[in-house]
């Protein structure tokens, strides 16, 4: 990998010396710390601690950019991955390097990218460090822009799988054209119209001793956005060849997935819906692999995301066997004035989500739903299943009472179906009610307070929750924060779970210190599953760029 | 012009990416040959670290029990319980079928914090991050491992007192290409159609209460990492004795009971060979 890195930057400088003189380095650096402490109330025990005691997920990028080439790379230390991490992170070295050039309007990446087609339903690489997930190209990439408004993109690339690459290889290209840009007769017209289309294969050699597995696994997606005005609207449709694997069974039915969207936003008011059928989409660089690490497409969740810590305890995932639902969001600013705005008006932030099974039916008699080494089932495109994976409604109201105080209310009603989501106990449906009360209160000129007190309540799992949060600003260097999870609904053991933390930012550096217990989770990604331990430590946090 | 050649060469990429793709008309499946072991023939260690709470395992343990019909004498299973779902747990789950070997492979490889199911095939892949695979991936790294000739070979004897339930284990270890490592020898028991409680989510109720247990570790004889056979060179003709007692606790039922011998590079952890012979007929 260095030989490669050398090879890039040193090989390649000569070719473009004359932009190199005006080059510009950038950079970024995150490091998370964390050391474990013996807890009796938890039940941790100097057997169960980390060995190491003390562990640390780094990296830092550093970017070399001049006006038509660019190069760089991210280093990663994780020594050791922090608990919750996969230990296939335990390690260090320069897990992304690449260098871009463009030349007469050709755009090359040769080493790591990542990439999106369309609404990422057939290919998309991305990174999300906090949740340690991955899944950059290696390999190569092309766009090109042959007229204008029409914009080509290509590739091929094997995907990363902690610190090595997945078996499959990839080939995708995408094309999409803008009618507005492209032809001069459209361009004044309000209606402005985006047509795109792709087409991703990837090649896993068949070395399984019991199915005939196709070497060559093809997808296609065919996609429109239409802007008029405040209305957008838009859908994308995605279908792939027979694509036996560890997380649909091995069947070899295609798979297919529609997303439609339509929104209206004006100011004061805006509303979105959108609509998703997925059918058998799991689409993976690695045929053997359940799980997303090396997921060659993302099926969006469709469901709103929260920041609220209570919310956050049942997030929905998407099921990519299988699922249809609905999201719609509603916006609306009640005006000043009125007696329910106030002096300075309220915001209502309204949101729907759910999710259900498809419809499945046997292809015969003897085959059972879903047999490996069959088609698997038949279904109706448009009909709907029986079993609910997920419902969720929410409201949030907030107004500013005055020029110090702002109040923001929130209610979350959740049906979290954690047998087909999580499958990591028998809960069943897990039916919650969440209310969040929030003040945002500002003291004087750069210090304010800010106050949080969630409850949620549910009958199933670990029962009721409560929460408290009290954090203090002195804007922009100082934070400092209290908060307590009470865990008082849970009928094996009632627990507290206090934090306190706080930090200091100057310029772009921020560093964060902080001590208190973590609770214990058990996740499961496409039927495996592992414990992420509960945990008392002292963490430090530093996030710096240049 | 320019502009149409990169065009084309878009286009090309294109019609590429649109002929790569392999339908499957039917049949969807092979037909089986099950494996035949001819002389000294290669074997292969399969790993499944499991617990009797984790509700996705039976699921691997179905697995490793097709696979051993398939690759027969050549594949050599056991079932490790390790870990926060091997855990004695409630007043179902009450069985401790962890063993300290068991426990010490699985924090060293880091198996159960991956998740489970998961498994080893023969170890390779350690210490790169690919070592750990879940049960989907066994039959293709058997495959590949197959593909490669035995290094070593490894003839079992054993000699049981039924009455005092003392084992005798005779090892003959012989090289069959030279090999510029040390080399460990691991000796484990194991034991199959233990009943206890195993969590399945497919199941309904999931605590399944007679759950049939197999392949699974009771004990290791060679310590975590085996015994060292004594040189860090060996050559084709080497060969090795070695002799191991042990006690059969009561609990154990002999019948139902194997010696399952393995011999790794002790510098890489990858298991070269392995062997497995049943304490009684």
């Amino acid at each position: 990998m260095k030989k490669v890195l050398y090879t890039l930057i040193f090989c390649a400088g000569p070719l473009f010396a004359q932009g190199i003189e005006n080059g510009e380095i950038s950079g970024n650096f995150q490091s998370n710390s964390q050391i474990y402490y013996e807890d009796a109330d938890l039940g941790i025990s100097s057997e169960n601690l980390p060995d190491e005691r003390f562990l640390t997920n780094s990296f830092a990028n550093i970017i070399y950019a001049t006006r038509n080439f660019s190069t760089g790379l991210r280093y990663e230390a994780n020594q050791n991955s922090l608990l919750g991490f996969d230990k296939r992170y335990n390690g260090e070295g320069i897990a992304y390097r690449y260098a871009q050039f463009n030349k007469d309007g050709l755009d090359i990446t040769v080493g790591n990218f990542y990439e999106q087609f369309g609404s990422g339903m057939i290919l998309r690489a991305y990174e999300e460090k906090n949740l340690g997930y991955d899944n950059a190209f290696d390999g190569l990439r092309l766009k090109y822009s042959p007229f204008k408004g029409v914009y080509l993109k290509s590739l091929v690339g094997k995907q990363r799988l902690y610190f090595d690459n997945a078996e499959g290889i990839v080939r995708g290209f995408d094309g999409e054209i803008s009618l507005n840009e492209t032809f001069g007769a459209l361009s004044e017209v309000k209606t402005q119209i985006l047509i795109g289309g792709s087409v991703v294969s990837k090649f896993q050699k068949d070395m399984d001793p019991i199915y005939i597995l196709p070497e060559n696994v093809a997808s296609w997606a065919g996609r429109f956005n239409l802007y008029h005005g405040k209305w957008i609207m838009g859908a994308e449709y995605v279908y792939k060849y027979n694509d036996p694997s560890a997380t649909n069974n091995f069947i070899y039915k295609e798979g297919q997935a529609l997303l439609a969207n339509l929104s209206y936003s004006k100011k004061g008011f805006g509303f979105s819906l959108t609509g998703k059928r997925i059918d058998n989409m799991s689409f993976n660089s690695d045929r053997n692999l359940k799980g997303q690490e090396v997921s060659i497409n993302y099926l969006p969740a469709l469901t709103k995301q929260h920041a609220y810590t209570l919310a956050t305890i049942y997030p929905y995932g998407t099921i990519a066997n299988g699922e249809m639902g609905i999201q719609t969001e509603l916006n609306y600013k009640v005006k000043k004035g009125t007696l329910l705005g106030g002096e300075y008006g309220m915001r209502i932030l309204a949101n729907f989500s759910n999710a259900y099974g498809i419809h499945k039916a046997q292809i015969d008699e003897d085959t059972a739903l879903g047999e490996s080494g069959t088609l698997g089932y038949t279904s109706d495109f448009f009909k709907v299943g029986d079993e609910k994976y997920f419902q969720e409604f929410s409201i949030e109201l907030s107004r500013k009472i005055n020029r110090k105080l702002k109040l923001v209310g929130s209610y979350i009603n959740t049906h979290y179906n954690s047998t087909v989501i999580v499958g990591y106990d028998y809960h069943g449906m897990i039916k919650a009610n969440i209310l969040v009360f929030e003040t945002q209160y500002k003291l004087k000129p750069k210090h304010s307070v800010r106050t949080e007190i969630q409850h949620l309540s549910t009958e199933q799992h670990e029962g009721n929750w409560a929460m408290g949060l009290i954090e203090y600003t002195v804007s922009p260097h100082y934070f400092f924060a209290l908060q307590n999870l009470y865990n008082y609904g849970n009928e094996t053991k009632k627990m507290h779970y206090p934090n306190i933390s706080a930090g200091y930012t100057k310029g772009t550096t921020r560093f964060a210190l902080g001590y208190g217990k973590q609770r214990q989770g058990i996740f499961c990604v496409g039927g495996v599953c592992r414990e992420v331990p509960k945990s008392n430590g002292i963490s430090l946090s530093i996030t710096s760029s240049f | 012009m320019r502009n149409l050649k990169y065009l084309f060469a878009v286009i090309g990429a294109f019609s590429m990416t649109l002929t790569s793709c392999d339908v499957i008309e039917g049949p969807f499946t092979e037909d089986i040959v099950v494996g035949e072991c001819l002389g000294k023939c290669k074997k292969i260690l399969l790993e499944d670290y499991t617990g009797h709470m984790c509700g996705n395992c039976p699921k691997a343990a179905e697995k490793a029990a097709e696979l051993k019909r398939i690759y027969g004498d050549q594949l050599v299973p056991i079932a490790v319980h390790a870990g926060f779902f091997a855990e004695p747990s409630g007043s179902y789950f009450t069985s401790d079928f962890r063993t300290i070997a068991g426990e010490e492979w699985d924090s060293h490889f880091g198996i159960s914090t991956a998740g489970n199911p998961n498994g080893m095939v023969s170890r390779v892949g350690y210490p790169e991050s690919n070592h750990i695979l879940q049960y989907s991936q066994w039959a293709q790294k058997i495959e590949e491992r197959l593909q490669t000739k035995p290094e070593a070979y490894i003839e079992l004897d054993v000699n049981y007192n039924t009455t005092t339930r003392s084992l005798q284990i005779s090892s003959k270890t012989e090289i069959l290409q030279s090999i510029s490592a040390p080399l460990s020898l691991n000796i484990v028991l194991t034991e199959s159609g233990i009943i206890a409680y195993q969590k399945d989510y497919e199941a309904d109720p999931e605590k399944i209460s007679d759950y049939k247990h197999n392949h699974m570790v009771r004990k290791s004889l060679t310590g975590t990492w085996g015994t060292d056979l004594g040189q860090t060179n060996y050559t084709s003709g080497d060969l090795i004795n070695n002799t191991f007692r042990v006690n059969l606790e009561e609990e154990w039922n002999t019948k139902n009971m194997s010696v399952v011998a393995f011999l790794s590079n002790t510098n890489t952890y990858e298991v070269i060979q392995a062997e497995e012979i049943h304490i009684t007929e």
